[in-house]
């Protein structure tokens, strides 16, 4: 069994290039694979820095063309999410990326919101009562199945959390 | 030598032991700024300027904590934050304007502009992820006080990769389950596992090579699910991965098992007689050793002290312990063999 080798940060496939860059005197050593964009990007400028092209929908903001993020090309700015909202909402349906429930909605009502969680103006406070939801969850599944030491032992975790609470 | 904290190599995460089965969690929020383009789209100068930016937004609140530019991080030392943090995705290709923050907790890690502007990182090793998030929560909100994160009311909050947006949010859980793993129930309670909110893999990804016996617990979607039900279902699906470990355990303590039993001497005697050895061997052989520890078939050592070699052999943190410089020692397999035979020291067979 072989010591794990370094990888290509971008693929997860074996490091095959060392690119050495001297900058006065710091020699950075980047390891990647040969299909690497990091690779392309050092030796031909990198395009997704550069993608604006005549005739594409392109986000005005940042210039990221609809073409680059069909490509999987990551987004330029706040502005990508509202330039390209529908192809984004299909891809993220096609992806799995929202659950099932949701995504049968966001069918027929595209204009949706998905996100449900916390937004920076309403922090969430998540208590223990979350823990402990879970470890009563547990302790009816092991009642269930007669299983009296697991049981035992959730309920002493249970009521350590209990004393935390008070 | 290193330029990192000292408290992050004189402490290793899981040396504490308060749970034998799940050992951490690591909890991941990306966010960025409103009012710069994305990572992707900056150049080094903006890169480098949003990082100054964030690490000394962040450093008002957490005072005992030291910012890294990335281009002067050794490789050696990107490779110990990763091992150290839990890491699955590597850093080690530095670009200008990316950097790291760390305090002296040795739980907290900030990352700047890899693909987001900010990735903030806590570890919890007390199986209680609520309180890694509070901790989370409590440092976004101090960035938030100064700083408008970039957010939609529809995709929530906005990530380079739209696939992570809304809460943005990823947790891993760390589950040690060498009882499942080696008596083949894992699969059996896998199949159980419907829950489509939550993913399940290794820590090389995979599930069929289980290195260290390490079962990791995912969320599925950041987006479409509040930060509550999240880690309540990760929480909840933990817990009965740790209850069938544990009786399982209680099972094989009571009845023995001559398969689990070879298992593990075998693995005694690969880690106490080996001249090499890989970190993969090495983990998956202190993985059984804990387990024979746990049911009473191997002394003379504490949990905690494999806690730690599970750190210790891994290529970054034992190049730092032996004063290594670089990564690609040739006697590396070698000098772990030697340092676990001393670690090992003490340790014996129950017959």
């Amino acid at each position: 069994m072989s010591e794990r080798p370094i990888e290509c940060s971008q693929c997860k496939r074996p490091a095959k290039v060392i690119y050495k860059e001297i900058l006065n005197d710091t020699i950075n050593c980047t390891e990647m694979c040969t299909d690497c964009p990091v690779l392309q990007a050092k030796l031909h400028g990198d395009p997704s820095k550069t993608d604006k092209k005549e005739g594409q929908l392109c986000c005005g903001s940042c210039g990221t063309s609809l073409e680059s993020v069909q490509m999987g090309q990551p987004v330029g700015c706040i502005e990508c999410y509202v330039v390209f909202n529908d192809f984004l909402v299909g891809e993220l349906i096609a992806a799995d990326a929202i659950p099932p429930a949701l995504q049968k909605k966001l069918a027929s009502q595209r204009s949706q919101a998905i996100h449900i969680g916390k937004s920076p103006d309403q922090p969430v406070d998540i208590t223990l009562s979350s823990r402990l939801a879970s470890l009563n969850e547990a302790l009816n599944d092991a009642l269930k199945r007669e299983n009296y030491e697991q049981a035992a032992w959730i309920r002493d975790q249970i009521k350590t959390l209990t004393e935390k609470q008070k | 030598m290193s330029s990192l904290p000292p408290s992050l190599a004189e402490h290793t995460l899981w040396e504490e032991d308060k749970n034998p089965i799940w050992l951490g969690s690591s909890l991941t929020l990306q966010r960025n700024l409103a009012r710069y383009k994305f990572p992707p789209k900056l150049s080094d100068v903006e890169m480098a300027k949003v990082s100054i930016l964030l690490a000394e937004t962040l450093q008002k609140d957490l005072k005992n904590s030291t910012y890294f530019p990335a281009d002067k991080l050794s490789p050696l030392d990107k490779e110990f934050i990763f091992e150290h943090f839990l890491c699955l995705e590597s850093f080690q290709n530095p670009d200008k304007g990316q950097g790291f923050l760390l305090d002296d907790t040795g739980r907290f890690l900030a990352l700047f502009n890899l693909k987001n502007h900010l990735q903030v990182q806590w570890i919890d090793t007390s199986a209680d992820i609520l309180a890694a998030w509070s901790q989370l929560v409590k440092i976004e909100l101090g960035i938030g006080k100064t700083l408008d994160y970039a957010f939609s009311p529809k995709f929530g909050y906005l990530t380079s990769d739209p696939t992570l947006c809304g809460t943005a949010l990823q947790a891993l859980l760390f589950l040690h389950v060498p009882a499942l793993h080696h008596t083949g129930q894992l699969h059996e309670v896998l199949g159980k596992q419907t829950d489509e909110d939550i993913l399940t893999m290794g820590l090389e990804g995979a599930l069929d090579d289980l290195v260290g016996d390490f079962l990791i617990l995912k969320n599925h979607y950041t987006l479409g699910v509040t930060e509550e039900g999240l880690l309540h279902a990760l929480q909840t699906n933990a817990m009965k991965f740790t209850l069938a470990e544990k009786t399982l355990r209680s099972h094989l303590k009571e009845t023995g098992n001559a398969e689990i039993k070879d298992l593990v001497s075998r693995a005694y005697g690969l880690l106490v007689h080996s001249y090499q050895l890989q970190t993969k061997e090495a983990l998956n052989a202190l993985s059984l050793i804990k387990l024979g520890l746990d049911l009473g078939w191997i002394t003379g050592i504490s949990s905690q002290t494999i806690n730690t070699l599970f750190f210790k052999c891994r290529r970054a943190h034992l190049a730092q312990i032996l004063n290594e410089k670089t990564l690609d020692a040739h006697d590396m397999p070698h000098k772990r063999a030697e340092f676990i035979h001393k670690a090992l020291q003490g340790i014996a067979l129950k017959e």
